[in-house]
């Protein structure tokens, strides 16, 4: 009978953020965040199911991030991660791996040695505004101090689903209702949210973004090399403008996935574990 | 701290996480005879007590799965009639007295994280609305939906301040429910099931008619936005693989307009 390797806990904050804890002792963190009307649990929840087979995810905690893509904006949530993450990584409170008195597994205290930044979709443009304004802030700190210390998130390796950084094919209404389903891109419509116009073709934030990433990397080819996402498409995607930055890996596609089944394994469908474990294309 | 079995830690997070907070939400309505002195104000303590209901269903089929620990009496939550109507008759106990179910812990785990992310805010305000809330505050929000309906179908460039999109967001993506409608699984009473209330299936049918006309006006916008993205498509492809020669003779007559079938 099938047994779960992993125990979910809700964190206490920030809303939303769910942690599967593994049994085994981690060594790394893998840090999912999902995309255009997706949920922390509804786009990733087979991953952990991969650790089954997959001795690389025994060894991973794995840190589903949950925000609202109606209401939030790209700005916002990266700030949000840019915050919180380093409470997390290297170093997890122990008291999260522990309720009532109670765990599961013994856990040395060690940190984490690796850590793993996973996006789909929008999840992908929140990752990368994430990266460029660390990256940004420690390049700044450097100015006045060449010896001021690399942040870990900049240690990571960065692996996107069908990013969303080219923002999506169709404008307006169209667009987000193929992003998504009719009825959030009813609600964004009206609204017109922040995330629905920054997604927009040719969005200020979106180009903003690509810049910024671009020079970083150009500047600082081998410091910031988690600048450079890895990528696999879905093939076909119908949903968003297929194209990378030109710092980024020469990227791959999924053939007969769909811009919403890309990111999610399955026993006949193994690309994305084998994705995120080799940060390459697989 | 003490290191314990997986399903031991389960049942404890299980328990401090979500059946606590929602026996604490429940307590204000513990006492009442009939729904049809829910006020608005408890309408929520009642939607907490369903879910309350809901969660024990959990704990039952956990057990069978084996995903929570059977070594330990699982608390019966307190039914008062008026949630009863509201919830299937379930689980089916086998002879031991536990559920009978197919699932096993891993695939058990997986709905039941599911069942508990579908319960987003607009989600919950939906149910609460359709199964508890009383007639007059159900036909107030009815008619703001019905309002912005009318503005929408008028006007459908029109944009709308967050507030009053929040205030019927519960009829539009608050109204779909993410989670597989199984009638083995403890959520399935969420969905549109056979055995709804009277009352539950009526507030649903009058919502969902309003729905259909927003539907309709989106439909009407995003069909509009394919034809002229259709149209700006053509123009870039004629530019790239027509000679200019051949050009102005076919800007004289369009031909091959994409059918509408918009495939959501």
């Amino acid at each position: 009978m099938p047994d779960p390797t992993h125990e979910r806990r809700t964190l206490a904050a920030p809303s939303g953020w769910v942690i599967y804890l593994s049994h085994d002792q981690p060594t790394r963190l893998v840090v999912f965040v999902h995309g255009f009307m997706g949920d922390p649990i509804g786009t990733w929840q087979r991953f952990p199911g991969g650790a089954r087979d997959r001795a690389w995810w025994r060894a991973c905690d794995m840190l589903f991030v949950g925000y609202d893509s109606v209401r939030d904006n790209i700005t916002g949530v990266a700030a949000r991660l840019r915050r919180w993450l380093p409470q997390l990584y290297p170093q997890l409170d122990p008291r999260i791996a522990e309720i009532g008195g109670m765990a599961v597994g013994t856990r040395d205290g060690s940190p984490y040695a690796e850590l793993v930044l996973v996006g789909h979709s929008l999840g992908g443009v929140v990752l990368r505004r994430v990266l460029a304004d660390v990256a940004e802030g420690w390049l700044r700190q450097r100015e006045a101090d060449p010896d001021a210390p690399r942040p870990h998130l900049l240690a990571a390796r960065l692996c996107l689903f069908s990013p969303a950084s080219a923002g999506f094919r169709a404008a307006g209404l169209l667009g987000i209702a193929q992003a998504s389903s009719l009825w959030p891109a009813i609600n964004m419509y009206l609204r017109r949210s922040s995330a629905y116009t920054d997604l927009q073709p040719e969005s200020p934030i979106l180009a903003a973004t690509r810049n910024r990433t671009e020079a970083l990397v150009e500047a600082s080819p081998g410091d910031l090399d988690v600048l450079r996402a890895r990528i696999l498409w879905a093939s076909p995607d119908n949903v968003v403008v297929t194209e990378r930055y030109s710092s980024d890996h020469i990227d791959d596609a999924a053939d007969g996935t769909s811009h919403s089944s890309v990111c999610k394994p399955r026993a006949a469908y193994v690309d994305p574990w084998a994705f995120v474990e080799g940060g390459g294309p697989p | 701290v003490t290191v314990v079995a997986p399903k031991w830690f389960r049942r404890m997070t299980f328990t401090v996480e979500w059946v606590e907070p929602l026996r604490a939400a429940a307590a204000p309505v513990r006492d009442l005879a009939h729904d049809e002195l829910i006020t608005t104000e408890q309408s929520g303590a009642a939607l907490s007590t369903a879910l309350l209901v809901e969660a024990e269903y959990w704990m039952r089929l956990g057990q069978a799965a084996g995903y929570f620990p059977t070594n330990v009496d699982v608390e019966a939550e307190h039914r008062p009639v008026w949630v009863r109507i509201h919830l299937p008759e379930w689980p089916p106990m086998s002879a031991s007295g536990m559920p009978e179910t197919d699932l096993d812990a891993l695939a058990f785990g997986r709905a039941l994280d599911q069942a508990r992310h579908d319960l987003t805010a607009d989600r919950r305000e939906h149910l609460r609305l359709t199964r508890f809330a009383p007639n007059e505050e159900w036909y107030e929000r009815l008619e703001e939906v019905k309002q912005i309906a009318r503005l929408f179908a008028r006007n459908p460039a029109v944009a709308l301040p967050d507030a009053t999109v929040d205030r019927i967001a519960w009829s539009l993506d608050g109204a779909e429910s993410q989670i597989a409608d199984d009638p083995e699984l403890p959520a399935h009473w969420r969905s549109a099931f056979a055995g709804l209330s009277q009352r539950t299936r009526r507030r649903i049918d009058e919502v969902e008619e309003v729905r259909k006309s927003i539907a309709q006006t989106a439909l009407s916008v995003a069909g509009d936005e394919r034809i002229t993205a259709q149209v700006h498509s053509n123009a870039l492809l004629a530019e790239q693989q027509t000679p200019r020669r051949e050009q102005d003779s076919e800007e004289k007559g369009s031909n091959g307009f994409p059918g509408l079938g918009l495939g959501f």
